[in-house]
């Protein structure tokens, strides 16, 4: 308190701090979420994890920490106008994939006044909407999966895409936009058919990533809960007949 | 639909608001021990006078009214008034009050010894007095040095048309030394004699006298009848909040991409089979609404805006702003609901709807201080028991601290010491709840 000029005697105590120390932590994440907390201190350590609790991940942050491999690549931008009293308003909007070519893509679509805080904007909501993909095999179990486990659609505005399991070596049938998603996707081997107005980059980017979600909508029987066997209501009173 | 992204970008100037930051700073500890007028996180509350504690009504979780945990304390004295004053916020950390009213609590302690007050307002009319005196100094010498050019170049009114024709020395009354020698001399003898007369009686005597009438029949003391649970101490150090966009965190814009002035994306293309952005087609916004909700689902405006504005100073726990406005970590709450209107748009200050005092209804409550969650990674840092965590480990996103805006205390709330303990209003924002 001494020595403070008169306005700054009030107030909580400034001035110099008792510990000069100060590390590296100034550039370090700062988790404000508990699961990011949990992260940052290395007690989480797979998406997965994540994905079992189903779990908000609020912070982008999380997903680079757990997933370092990940790809991006910016599929379209476009500039979109909305009409106001003084003229129109120009805004860049960028649509945005990423995913680590192995079973975890996620897409972000954003606009803003700037194009380099449309793209981070774009990167950020492409982290948080990170999905798994379920892969599997078109015929026989052997290596690894290397397609989805069955057909799946989806649908955004007019587009519709529709995913189709195919045997190795196919590689990938599609048009160049969703044949990106699916390489980030790390699938390898698929059919994809089409329709509506594909042009539109965005809508058909969001079909195919509905599609991917789907993968695991569909609760294959390998999945099922295991139950234990209920005896028959008729053995079980079978004493109380008689 | 709001546009808070498009407010990003800020020139890249520093700017300096009139927020206070706190950051952490030491362990409370024996060799850094903590004083009644410190800033600090977790540890035992300080009382605001030794022999009057906090009453136990409200250290007590109003849920479950088991003994809280401190979270903070904050030495708040407000500008132009003398008295002490302090905030604490503590905390209940059950599982089963959580997300509950009444499991944080934020306690204003006044403090109002007359002597001290008053001691207290003599040492500023005292500093004021001495800041003024030094400036009269400053300003006489400039004169003094100014009427000594003067006199140089003086001859100029004896209308003589050669300046140095005549010498200025000449005459023993246009001389300017000796003149202006004996006039400094003067002026000093005037500033002590200000110095004699006014300051030292006030000071030291005032305050010698005053130790006298302390009787003893005045000190009321009060036992503390409860045992608080604590967190790890640390003391806090605070700075005015400064806005350096060199200095902020940001997500980083991927490697292969640059974006040079014209705004054109220049792509180091590895795989250059794809989407060229080159002529943009404008499509209308409105037209394709029912696209947006996947981008809406994880563009949290709010959120986004919190983060950013924690990315400038990534470690503060604590800020404090008398009459400022709070960060929201959240749009979605009952919290919010104050400081939003229905559209997701920040409402003016005269719009904000905190509750209002009940011990003053006339008045009403502003936001005073804000508590941020680095605080719970420094309150938790021993804590490495993770079902340990996941259970009972604080979920709190930010709390808001709104205290009277007159900072009033109803007179009979005050005790024999002069201290008076007020519940004031916190609004607490809770981490996204995982529904099961």
């Amino acid at each position: 308190m001494s020595g403070a000029a008169p306005q700054n005697n009030r107030g909580p105590r400034r001035g110099p701090r008792r510990n000069n120390r100060q590390g590296d932590e100034e550039k370090a994440w700062v988790p404000v979420t508990k699961l990011g907390r949990l992260v940052a201190s290395g007690k989480i350590t797979s998406m997965e994890q994540i994905y079992a609790h189903s779990l908000p991940v609020k912070e982008y942050q999380i997903v680079d920490k757990l997933l370092p491999n990940l790809q991006e690549k910016i599929m379209a931008v476009i500039s979109v106008q909305k009409q106001t009293r003084a003229g129109q308003r120009t805004r860049m909007k960028v649509v945005m994939v990423i995913g680590d070519g192995n079973g975890h893509v996620g897409l972000g679509v954003k606009a803003a006044k700037e194009l380099a805080n449309a793209i981070r904007g774009a990167i950020i909501i492409a982290k948080l909407s990170i999905i798994p993909v379920r892969r599997g095999y078109w015929g026989s179990n052997l290596g690894a999966p290397h397609t989805i486990a069955n057909k799946t659609s989806g649908k955004c505005g007019s587009v519709n895409v529709r995913l189709i399991p195919a045997p190795r070596g196919s590689g990938i049938v599609a048009s160049p936009t969703v044949k990106q998603m699916m390489q980030f996707a790390g699938i390898e081997d698929i059919y994809t058919t089409s329709s509506g107005s594909t042009r539109t980059a965005e809508n058909t980017l969001k079909a195919a990533f509905a599609a991917i979600g789907n993968t695991y909508g569909f609760l294959t029987p390998n999945f099922w809960k295991e139950h234990a066997i209920q005896p028959s209501p008729l053995d079980l009173y079978v004493e109380a007949k008689k | 639909m709001s546009y808070e992204s498009d407010n990003e970008s800020i020139a890249s100037a520093v700017v300096t608001t009139n927020t206070l930051l706190g950051y952490v700073d030491v362990e409370i500890s024996k060799e850094e021990p903590v004083y009644p007028k410190d800033s600090f996180i977790g540890g035992q509350p300080i009382p605001i006078d030794v022999n009057s504690p906090i009453p136990s009504k409200f250290v007590h979780c109003k849920v479950c009214s088991k003994p809280m945990r401190l979270l903070t304390q904050c030495s708040a004295d407000l500008p132009g008034t003398w008295y002490d004053r302090a905030l604490y916020v503590f905390i209940c950390v059950e599982s089963s009050c959580r997300r509950k009213d009444g499991s944080i609590r934020a306690i204003r302690g006044i403090k109002k010894d007359k002597l001290i007050m008053e001691q207290r307002e003599s040492e500023e009319k005292k500093k004021v007095e001495e800041e003024k005196i030094k400036q009269q100094k400053i300003t006489e010498k400039e004169e003094e040095t100014k009427n000594l050019v003067k006199n140089l170049f003086g001859s100029n009114d004896n209308q003589n048309s050669n300046p140095f024709g005549a010498n200025p020395f000449g005459s023993s009354a246009s001389n300017p030394f000796s003149k202006n020698v004996f006039e400094t001399n003067n002026l000093k003898k005037e500033v002590n004699d200000i110095n004699s007369e006014t300051i030292t009686p006030a000071f030291s005597e005032v305050a010698k006298s005053n130790i006298k009438p302390k009787d003893k029949i005045k000190v009321e003391k009060k036992e503390v009848n409860y045992k608080l649970p604590e967190f790890k101490g640390f003391i806090l150090y605070f700075e005015t909040e400064k806005l350096d966009s060199s200095k902020q965190v940001l997500a980083p814009l991927p490697d292969n991409l640059k974006i040079d002035d014209e705004g054109t994306i220049i792509e180091d293309s590895t795989s250059s089979d794809n989407v060229k952005s080159a002529n943009l087609p404008k499509i209308n916004p409105e037209k394709n609404k029912e696209t947006e909700d996947l981008a809406k689902l994880f563009d949290d405006q709010t959120f986004q805006n919190f983060t950013r504005v924690l990315s400038y100073n990534t470690t503060q726990v604590v800020r404090y702003e008398p009459g400022g406005s709070p960060i929201l970590y959240s749009s979605k709450d009952k919290v919010s609901n104050i400081f939003y209107e229905g559209n997701g748009k920040l409402k003016k200050q005269s719009e904000w709807n905190i509750p209002s005092p009940d011990y003053n209804p006339s008045g009403h409550r502003h936001f005073e201080l804000q508590l941020m969650p680095k605080m719970i990674i420094d309150l938790e840092r021993d804590i490495n028991d993770i079902t340990h965590i996941m259970k009972n480990g604080m979920e709190w996103g930010t709390i808001i601290v709104a205290t009277d805006s007159e900072d009033v205390v109803p007179l009979n709330w005050m005790d024999k010491n002069g201290v008076a303990y007020i519940e004031e209003w916190c609004g607490v924002q809770w981490e996204e709840e995982i529904r099961a």
